[in-house]
């Protein structure tokens, strides 16, 4: 039977590779009920398989609540049956791709998903309607190309972005990208991330003014800076959306790069001893810095940095980074040409999508994605264009946009050409037209409205005016939410919506808050605020009125910003007050239904969200871990390997006392050794391992299996290894049962 | 024989991928835009006509491609207008098991009664063509010794299945895109002619 595994052997870096096995292994044993339930939906959730809409195995058609007819098995997580279909993120650190990814996703969203890569607002990309059973593929796949959707998703680091422009920004004190690169491999699984109650957001900008980096809507942002000739960073925490946003406050003026990767490593050690674990509402770093105080917060940093042990990857990670320099395949052209004659791009495109870069005779093109959504003949359509036109690095944008960079100039009319035969020339980047939106009802369980409906709308009346709008209005951004949870980001937006909902009558609403003032300028400068609630289908003619008030009422060069400011948020109020008016059912139905969704609108198919998954203690990993290296032993037996097999056994016992030695010391050295001593004297000498029954037995087991780990062993012995170790992590089960209850004797 | 035999062996045929595909096209001039398969679809799901159906999604925003689906378990229905040729397009998601015959079948039929279903709705089909994929590329790379694999069964079994001797058969053959092959017939009165 031929399989992508087999196909793909030797093609994917060996400890991806490896990872990718063990997930296939936990899909497996938790189908046999052999994983809890709770600790494989976290699994999956740092493997970026994230549930849907729907997933419940209801839906509500508009009339009544159908019962979508899965398949009775397990559940995949709290309220998500297995057989229902998902979604799969993959992690794009600083949106960076090239053509041959571009290939390889446009295959697997239509082999696996509907034929549609979406662009999410944190530059990751993200395919619906995927089968647990088919991840492992899709993760083979992406990793033959490099790819990887480790802590995509769950309580973990996820996604590095940074500005799309990093090495070509005429305003960029210097090129970040090294050091995104450098901060999302150095973080990836390492083992002072794993312990959060909550996700973390890192973000890195090439200059203060720009909007690029969003770095003060981040856990850690970072602002490039240099001083005395050195490169470092300004550096931000404690910033977040969400619910209850909050702007990151000034933690370092300047953070030469040396300490780039070890402060992080501190902040993420301060942040998984201190954060709030059971609150998830509580659990962001932003409560904890609130909680401490920033000046406590940063003894706690330094009181973990100077525990850390020097590791030669903060300084190897980012060994050439001040001399990276973008591959470069075509030559460069210093003369803008052709863009006016009829043939070529129209004005429009080159006033917004064509960026001048620093290197002189070249471009950056941004390629706007409606609703950042592209389907598989455009991203192969996109890679043949990048290949034709020499173009090495695509990145995407947190405006669900892509842009394609070092376009020699000379070739834009027929790169504008290419992109127009795939239907991606779409004037218009970084206008009012250019809106962000999460997924919202479409496929988000915590989706309250249509944002995408919404979006899909506005867009479509924007675009249809765009030319004869006023340049103060052309420049505004919208961004639209499904929920206050804010990945439509609508905090930072000029004008910002977030769904919501009101009843009249027996019959729901949906509504859209309405959210003004927020700036995406200066990194996310400034956090909007809530006007009012208007219904769904009433935004447009809201929108049109704020932005007529706007053009008749604003003073000379007044901002947006200023304009809400100085009219007063009460008197902006009392402009939406019609509109927010809801007659009966009976006297407007279309009110009663969304955007883009002709059923009467209901808020039963609201669900449970995955976006932490539920907090899950690293001892409880490990002996996850120990338990599946013992099954892998089991079947290394099978396989009449029998070395092979008691290696592995010793190994899963070794990961399950690991484990509980790392509930009492932090730092373990990971030599065998060590473990071993830290374990014989913590839980053995100690008598915290004894059971009542078989007292220290089990721990003899492992301290045997220890002492001859290097002798050869044969099938009979192996098999006995094997036994032993299965016995041993039992044991170590109920250690940590007896220990988490406090009830260890 | 037997130097036949290895070959089949040792080879992987495109005809064992897992995922197949059909589509047919909307007779030119149709009334029938993607607003309006949104509205069907979902009144597809209330009235259920087609079992296990999830959801419907919208990307008439996209450029030529799948602008609504209504999705299913295992596979989906699309209003698809792939290189500016609107038509129903029927697509599996999941692996279907069993013989190359049967599945072949069951995909046909799948798609021909969501055509027929059109067809009662008042949307038109030209009937004398569709295209039949196989969304698989570890089993069927989009090359041409895949559709010289291929070719003699796929043409012995839609010639069975549409009582028609005079199929042609036309590999698409862009290397990216999934395997697919373009078939031309006779025209029929409808899709529903077939029964």
């Amino acid at each position: 039977m031929m399989s992508w595994k087999e196909q793909l052997e030797g093609k994917i870096e060996p400890e991806l590779q490896r990872e990718i096995e063990i997930f296939a292994l936990q899909i497996e044993l938790r189908g046999q009920d052999k994983v809890e339930e709770k600790l494989f939906a976290e699994t999956r959730l740092r493997k970026g398989v994230y549930g849907q809409r729907y997933d419940n195995g209801v839906r509500h058609d508009g009339n009544d609540v159908q019962s979508l007819g899965y398949e009775e098995k397990l559940s995949k997580g709290p309220n998500t049956v297995w057989d229902a279909p998902g979604m799969q993120r993959i992690k794009l650190p600083y949106g960076g791709l090239n053509a041959e990814q571009l290939d390889v996703l446009a295959e697997l969203a239509e082999e696996y998903s509907d034929q549609i890569v979406h662009v999410t607002t944190r530059q990751d990309v993200q395919l619906h309607f995927v089968h647990l059973e088919d991840t492992p593929d899709i993760m083979r796949r992406l990793g033959s190309v490099g790819i990887t959707t480790q802590e995509a998703c769950g309580n973990s680091v996820r996604n590095v972005t940074a500005c799309p422009l990093a090495g070509v920004c005429r305003s960029e004190v210097f090129d970040v990208t090294p050091y995104a690169s450098a901060v999302a491999r150095f973080l990836l699984g390492h083992p002072d991330a794993q312990a959060f109650g909550r996700k973390f957001k890192i973000s890195l900008s090439g200059c203060a003014d720009h909007a690029c980096g969003l770095a003060n809507m981040h856990d850690i942002g970072l602002i490039a800076k240099t001083k005395d000739g050195r490169r470092g960073f300004e550096m931000y925490v404690g910033g977040g959306l969400g619910a209850v946003p909050r702007q990151a406050k000034r933690f370092r003026d300047f953070l030469p790069v040396e300490e780039l990767l070890p402060i992080s490593q501190a902040i993420c050690r301060v942040f998984a001893k201190h954060g709030e674990k059971r609150l998830r509402g509580r659990a962001r770093m932003k409560f904890l810095i609130e909680q401490l105080g920033l000046a406590r917060f940063d003894e706690l940093v330094l009181e973990e940095r100077a525990k850390l042990r020097e590791d030669p990857r903060w300084r190897t990670l980012l060994e050439g980074a001040e001399q990276v320099q973008e591959v470069v395949l075509s030559a460069p052209e210093t003369k803008l040409v052709a863009l006016g004659k009829p043939d070529g791009p129209p004005k429009q495109w080159r006033d917004t999508n064509v960026y001048a870069q620093k290197q002189q005779g070249f471009s950056t093109i941004t390629v706007c994605l409606p609703l950042g959504d592209l389907t598989s003949d455009q991203l192969r359509g996109l890679a043949q264009t990048a290949r034709q036109f020499g173009i090495e690095q695509i990145r995407t944008t947190v405006e669900q946009n892509i842009v394609l960079r070092h376009v020699p100039n000379a070739k834009l009319d027929g790169l504008f050409a290419a992109l127009d035969r795939i239907g991606l020339a779409q004037p218009g980047a970084g206008t009012i037209v250019d809106i962000t939106s999460c997924p919202g009802t479409d496929t988000c369980k915590l989706g309250i409205a249509s944002s995408r409906g919404l979006a899909a709308e506005l867009r479509g009346q924007l675009a249809q005016k765009n030319v004869s709008l006023d340049q103060a209005v052309k420049d505004l951004r919208i961004k639209i939410s499904g929920c206050f949870n804010s990945c439509g980001q609508h905090h930072v937006a000029d004008i910002g919506f977030y769904g919501v909902t009101r009843k009249r009558g027996r019959h729901q609403v949906p509504f859209f808050q309405v959210v003004l003032g927020g700036k995406w300028r200066e990194n996310a400068g400034a956090l909007g605020l809530a006007i009012g609630a208007v219904p769904s289908r009433r935004i447009p003619e809201t929108l049109e009125l704020i932005i007529d008030r706007y053009v008749e009422g604003r003073e000379s060069n007044e901002t947006f910003q200023q304009f809400v400011e100085r009219t007063g948020r009460a008197n902006i109020r009392a402009w939406l007050d019609d509109l927010s008016v809801v007659p009966p059912y009976e006297t407007s139905p279309e009110l009663f239904s969304d955007w883009g969704d002709p059923r009467e609108y209901s808020m039963s198919d609201h669900g449970v969200g995955e976006c932490a998954g539920a907090v899950v203690p690293a001892a409880e990993f490990g002996l996850q871990a120990s338990e599946r290296e013992v099954f892998e032993a089991q079947v290394l037996l099978d396989e009449a390997t029998p070395g092979e097999a008691a290696k592995r056994a010793y190994e899963a016992m070794l990961t399950a006392a690991k484990s509980l030695v790392e509930m009492e010391v932090e730092d373990i050295a990971q030599e065998p050794e060590v473990i071993a001593e830290a374990f014989k004297t913590r839980f053995f000498d100690t008598k915290l391992f004894f059971d009542p029954f078989a007292k220290g037995k089990f721990a003899q087991y492992f301290f045997n299996a220890h002492q001859h780990r290097d002798v050869l062993t044969n099938a009979e012995g192996a098999r006995q290894r094997v036994e032993e170790a299965q016995l041993f992590i039992e044991a170590a089960h109920a250690c940590y049962d007896r220990i988490s209850q406090g009830g260890a004797s | 024989m037997i130097t036949a035999k290895v070959a089949e062996e040792t080879v992987p045929s495109p005809l064992s991928g897992k995922k197949y595909a059909v589509k047919v096209f909307f007779e030119a001039g149709v009334q029938f835009e993607p607003h309006d398969a949104v509205l069907l679809f979902h009144r597809w799901i209330q009235e259920r006509v087609f079992e296990n159906t999830i959801d419907v999604v919208n990307y008439a925003h996209v450029h030529q491609g799948p602008k609504v689906m209504l999705i299913r378990h295992h596979d989906y229905f699309a209003y698809d207008d792939r290189d500016g040729r609107p038509g129903l397009l029927y697509v599996q998601r999941r692996p279907h098991e069993g013989p190359f015959e049967d599945r072949l079948r069951e995909a046909l039929d799948t798609t021909l009664r969501a055509a027929q279903r059109l067809e009662s709705e008042g949307v038109r089909f030209a009937t004398g063509q569709l295209e039949f994929g196989i969304y698989d590329r570890l089993f069927a790379p989009n090359t041409f010794d895949s559709f010289a694999r291929v070719e003699h069964r796929l043409r012995q079994q839609l010639s069975e299945l549409f009582k028609d001797d005079g199929l042609s058969l036309e590999h698409a053959s862009d290397p990216g895109r999934p395997f697919t092959v373009s078939i031309h017939g006779s025209q029929k009165e409808s899709w529903r002619a077939l029964g």
